[in-house]
């Protein structure tokens, strides 16, 4: 059985859509990555499982449980990063994890506070309000992690952080994952998905278009190319290729390119290449590329 | 909170110490002979009692439910427009523990403030040795009982902020019931078309418990405050139950819950 469930999940503010229809499945250890452009109905989801938003149609579970009926027992075994993250001004970190614990009932997971915001590098003794964006997300993610709980939902965990700290988070992440830990987390950024998703699923105006396997993904991930010719090449020449003109104007060609990139750069200096750019594509590129909007629904 | 304590501290005390200074002509005027004064229980300044109930007991319950309305919109319609409320929400806590938790926080701490400032009253008083009929132990008895007043709209406060969507209509809706409910009473004594609607406002309960500084216990009408203060928690307990947390909704913006 699926650690987390929802089923025809709908949430509307009004006539406002949350989401609509969402069927979600998150397997028992996996690290799972829910992308989407904003307003697609991710915070919307994250809320829902931690019974801050009642459904409006549908239902949820997590640990085989209903998310309304038994949110305490679900809660008791979730770590938790929201995203819009809004912390006690007057209140210390250390003081603020000691409250977290004492709710929790956990007091020995002081030491791992430590160790945590070593790691981070986050110093606990100061008033929160005092903190910028990126040490308030540190206090986000410690108080996340420190219980060691059975499911970690992140809302967006890099937000704000430096690369170096990113990559902290993303190690936290692994680690989870390494130790049977099960994480569950929103992003829009491709790089981070790449480095430590198994699976990821695209959510769009409230529904999820496609999940994937993302090691499948990274076999089909293609190339956008800009090139600028001496010479601007015939309408069509690289077509043979497999390659897909997007546009052409004056002398730059911008080509999309699946396979046979050796013979798209040797036909691309036959024509007189004078500059070429590989345009990022992004993870949600590749989806709409192979299932396109129309093609809902694909799970893997 | 402090400074809530300190300005009840402050109108507490303020009167008693200002009794003796009163000129012996000011304090020989009886008011009853002006209907205006009296409308607005303003009986007599002839004696200690008269002038501590025309004054510093019709100002102290506005600060203490003032102050209570503040606590009660702070701890639950503030919260969840700083986003606070959401750390909260996401831990394993029912959400009726969550309410009833704050709930008992904001009682001891009125509780305290109130106790402070009737010490401090008690304090001033015999330190002045005026001469009266009241004890003591009376003045601290009626300021302690301005705590039922500010527990009603403590809990109206935590009503609103668990029904309306931000902090600022629970803010508008409370402070207008208040100031209503004030002038109202005050002003029900000269005109009288506001007599009819006196049942509607918490000051006229409050009126006649404070009275027990001269006369008797007013039993029903503390009954009738505290009750009320149950009853705007329960409705509190059922709002916060039912609604979506972080979503600025009005009531008839909110989806059906399935």
């Amino acid at each position: 059985m699926a650690l987390i469930q929802t089923e025809d999940l709908s949430v509307y503010y009004g006539r406002q859509r949350g989401v609509h229809g969402l069927n979600l499945s998150v397997e028992a250890s996996e690290v799972y990555g829910f992308l989407g452009p904003n307003g697609a109905g991710k915070t919307t989801t994250l809320r829902v499982l931690m019974d801050i938003i009642r459904p409006t149609a549908g239902r949820a579970s997590i640990f085989g449980l209903d998310c309304q009926r038994e949110g305490v027992r679900i809660r008791q075994r979730i770590g938790y990063l929201p995203g819009e993250l809004a912390l006690f001004p007057n209140l210390r970190a250390e003081t603020y994890f000691q409250m977290v614990n004492t709710i929790r009932g956990d007091p020995t997971s002081q030491g791992r506070v430590r160790t945590l915001c070593d790691r981070l590098g986050l110093d606990p003794t100061r008033p929160m309000g005092t903190y910028s964006h990126g040490n308030k997300q540190k206090v986000g993610l410690v108080a996340a992690f420190m219980g060691q709980p059975d499911l970690l939902i992140l809302d967006e965990p890099t937000t704000s952080l430096d690369p170096l700290v990113q990559q902290t988070v993303l190690e936290l992440v692994r680690e989870a994952r390494d130790d049977g830990r099960t994480v569950f987390f929103s992003s829009h950024v491709l790089s981070e998905v790449q480095a430590v998703c198994d699976r990821v699923g695209i959510i769009r105006a409230g529904q999820i278009i496609v999940t994937e396997r993302v090691k499948d993904l990274l076999q089909r991930q293609f190339h956008r190319l800009r090139l600028r010719f001496a010479n601007m090449p015939p309408a069509g020449a690289f077509e043979s290729l497999g390659a897909q003109e997007l546009q052409r104007t004056g002398d730059t060609l911008t080509i999309e390119i699946h396979e046979n990139l050796n013979q798209v750069l040797a036909l691309a200096v036959h024509y007189g290449i004078l500059d070429l750019e590989d345009q990022p594509t992004t993870l949600e590129d590749t989806f709409l590329a192979y299932y396109g909007e129309n093609k809902a629904g694909r799970h893997a | 909170m402090i400074g809530w304590t300190i300005a009840l501290c402050f109108f507490g005390t303020v009167y008693i110490l200002l009794y003796p200074s009163l000129p012996a002509e000011f304090r020989e005027i009886n008011p009853q002979a002006l209907a205006l004064l009296q409308s607005i229980g303003m009986q007599t300044f002839a004696t200690f009692e008269g002038w501590v109930l025309a004054t510093e007991f019709n100002v102290l319950p506005l600060i203490t439910s003032l102050c209570g309305l503040f606590m009660g919109i702070q701890a639950l319609a503030a919260e969840e427009d700083d986003g606070t409320l959401e750390l909260l929400a996401s831990q394993p806590i029912p959400r009726a523990g969550l309410i009833l938790s704050k709930t008992a926080a904001l009682m001891i701490a009125l509780l305290a403030a109130v106790v402070t400032a009737g010490l401090a009253a008690v304090l001033v008083f015999t330190s002045l040795q005026i001469e009266t009929q009241v004890t003591a132990g009376d003045l601290f008895r009626v300021i302690l009982s301005h705590w039922m007043i500010g527990f009603v709209m403590m809990t109206f406060s935590l009503f609103l902020g668990a029904y309306l969507p931000t902090r600022n209509s629970a803010m508008v809706a409370g402070l207008g019931y208040l100031l209503l409910s004030f002038f109202g009473e005050n002003l029900a004594g000269m005109a009288p078309v506001l007599d009819d609607y006196r049942f509607l406002f918490v000051f006229s309960y409050f009126k006649r418990v404070v009275a027990m500084l001269t006369g008797e216990v007013a039993w029903g009408d503390i009954s009738l405050l505290l009750g009320a203060g149950i009853f705007f928690l329960a409705l509190a307990v059922i709002s916060f139950q039912q609604r979506n947390l972080t979503v600025k909704a009005w009531p008839w913006q909110r989806p059906k819950i399935g």
